[in-house]
């Protein structure tokens, strides 16, 4: 491989983790975290997603999982490449190179069951019951999509999951920020790094609120004759 | 006090292809000793603390000032000079082991010809060999001396090398250190000649693009040489280098 093109591999995984990854992330949370704000105002985000109609696969596929699929594989390629000494050496940084990688495995994990489950297995089914009329209002996807996760944060395992799973997704993302000002050299000085940390944090911690106000939102508005009722009538969600 | 003492674990190795082992020493405490001194005490009496008479301890070291970089060892896990590591500062027992990231020749001694190996990969140097005078060199801001200077104090240590979680047997990384002579000699104008060379290697495997950010490089580094600022520079330098590239190919 020429010096040239495995320069343009690094710097395409470091890109594919702000653009669009990073700021899929960022539109991602903000949506989810209108669910504090009801199911009005969830259901009417996810309709304008929805309003994309059969374009929404083309963009789903180039915002979301071909820059991912190529940043995952060769973020496990680089990963390989290290070998983490930050319980020798103990300094922050070094923690935070270490914790750069191993958040990369645990997002990869809750990113599998996360797509998985919501995006293949249950946006077809709440699809199919899009247009149906419950206690005579009529059910976008987004609606039906509410009540089933109100339902399912239900569990405290699920909203461990979603915790866990989120802060390792986070934490990437906002170090990440971080690690990409120095690979393209935009933050050089150790002042202008220290700087981009606190960024980077409230980045994160902004981040982190839009998902606990998300889980909140979801749980709080869960309404279990409702959901009996969709569930009856129309038999939920193929689980 | 003269009975006080200084009590050393030195992991062992007779040659580079032989199973590593640890000993233990006990010798007598000087004022001002410093790990060298402690060791050449071994060497006065080669007797472990349970009375085995044993091979004398070899390491390496020349200066004894901290500039040659050739006593660098691990002290207490840490990657430094062992003239410069006074025993006074250090937690007893003192633990030597020689560094992991390269070939060990015999005990504390290892061979560190890769960074030199590295150092020749990226034409450190300035090119001002030819068949005829080339004339005065081109006067130099003191702003941009003062800024050089601080990278002309590599020693070629290794111990931004050890530290690195980039730099290990799966990688091809050249290491900090490199990466900071780099930067130094493309800011020499006669040194700049050479910047495409260099940057070609920066792009590459095992140039700049494999560091990770841990950034315990600078944290180590005795010359306290701010290498991650070299680092991130070499990163922007590379980067319109690589347009430059792709514009002109
Ligand atoms: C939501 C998903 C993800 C986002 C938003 C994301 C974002 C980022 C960002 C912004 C960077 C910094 C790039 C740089 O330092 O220049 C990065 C680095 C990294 N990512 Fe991801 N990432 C994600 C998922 C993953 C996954 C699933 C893995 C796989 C194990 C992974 C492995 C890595 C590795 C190893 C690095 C360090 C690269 C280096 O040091 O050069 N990432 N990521
Ligand atoms: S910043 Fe970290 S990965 Fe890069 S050279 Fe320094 S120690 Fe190695
Ligand atoms: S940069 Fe510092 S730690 Fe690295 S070899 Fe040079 S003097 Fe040693
Ligand atoms: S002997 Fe030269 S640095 Fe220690």
């Amino acid at each position: 491989m020429t010096n040239l093109n495995y320069f343009l591999i690094r710097r395409v995984h470091s890109l594919t983790g702000v653009i669009p990854l990073g700021v899929f992330l960022i539109g991602h949370l903000t949506t989810n975290s209108m669910a504090a704000f009801g199911q009005e105002a969830f259901s009417h985000k996810v309709e304008l997603i929805h309003s994309l109609g059969p374009l929404l696969p083309f963009v789903e596929a180039a915002m979301i999982f071909i820059p991912l699929a190529i940043h995952i594989l060769l973020g496990i390629f680089i990963a390989f490449t290290g070998k983490s000494n930050a319980t020798d050496l103990g300094y922050g940084r070094n923690w935070a190179y270490t914790l750069q990688r191993w958040t990369g495995w645990a997002a990869l994990a809750f990113i599998v069951y996360h797509t998985m489950e919501l995006r293949f297995l249950d946006e077809p089914g709440a699809r199919a019951l899009t247009g149906s009329v419950l206690n005579g209002k009529v059910l976008t996807a987004g609606d039906v999509f509410f009540m089933h996760l109100a339902e399912e944060f239900q569990s405290v395992l699920y909203v461990l999951v979603y915790l866990l799973g989120g802060f390792a997704v986070i934490y990437h993302f906002a170090n990440g920020l971080c690690t990409f000002c120095m690979t393209w050299g935009i933050t050089v000085g150790a002042r202008s790094q220290k700087t981009m940390s606190w960024i980077a944090l409230a980045t994160g911690l902004l981040l982190f609120g839009m998902l606990v106000a998300a889980i909140v939102g979801f749980r709080s508005a869960y309404d279990s004759a409702e959901y009996e009722a969709m569930r009856a009538l129309l038999g939920g969600l193929p689980h | 006090m003269a009975d006080k003492k200084v009590h050393l674990i030195v992991k062992r190795q007779e040659g580079p292809d032989s199973a590593p082992y640890w000993e233990e020493f006990e010798v007598p405490h000087t004022p001002g000793m410093n790990v060298i001194s402690a060791l050449m005490e071994t060497r006065l009496n080669p007797v472990t603390r349970d009375g085995k008479r044993v091979r004398p301890v070899t390491w390496d070291s020349g200066c004894l000032e901290e500039v040659c970089g050739a006593c660098s060892m691990l002290i207490n896990g840490r990657p430094r000079q062992s003239c410069s590591a006074l025993v006074d500062n250090l937690e007893q027992p003192i633990r030597l082991e020689p560094f992991s990231k390269f070939p060990v020749l015999r005990d504390l001694m290892v061979d560190r010809s890769p960074m030199f190996e590295a150092l020749k990969r990226i034409k450190a140097w300035v090119p001002v060999d030819g068949t005829y005078a080339m004339g005065p060199a081109e006067k130099i801001d003191p702003a941009q001396q003062q800024e050089m200077y601080k990278y002309s104090e590599c020693m070629t240590c290794g111990c931004c090398l050890e530290a690195c979680p980039q730099y290990n047997d799966s990688s091809a990384f050249v290491g900090a250190s490199a990466i900071g002579q780099a930067y130094l000699f493309n800011m020499n104008p006669t040194g700049k000649t050479l910047k495409d060379d260099r940057l070609d290697e920066m792009m590459g495997p095992g140039g700049v693009v494999d560091c990770g950010n841990a950034q315990n490089c600078v944290r180590v580094c005795p010359k306290g040489i701010p290498l991650t600022d070299a680092i991130a520079a070499i990163g922007g330098q590379v980067t319109l280098h690589a347009v430059k590239r792709l514009l002109r190919q």
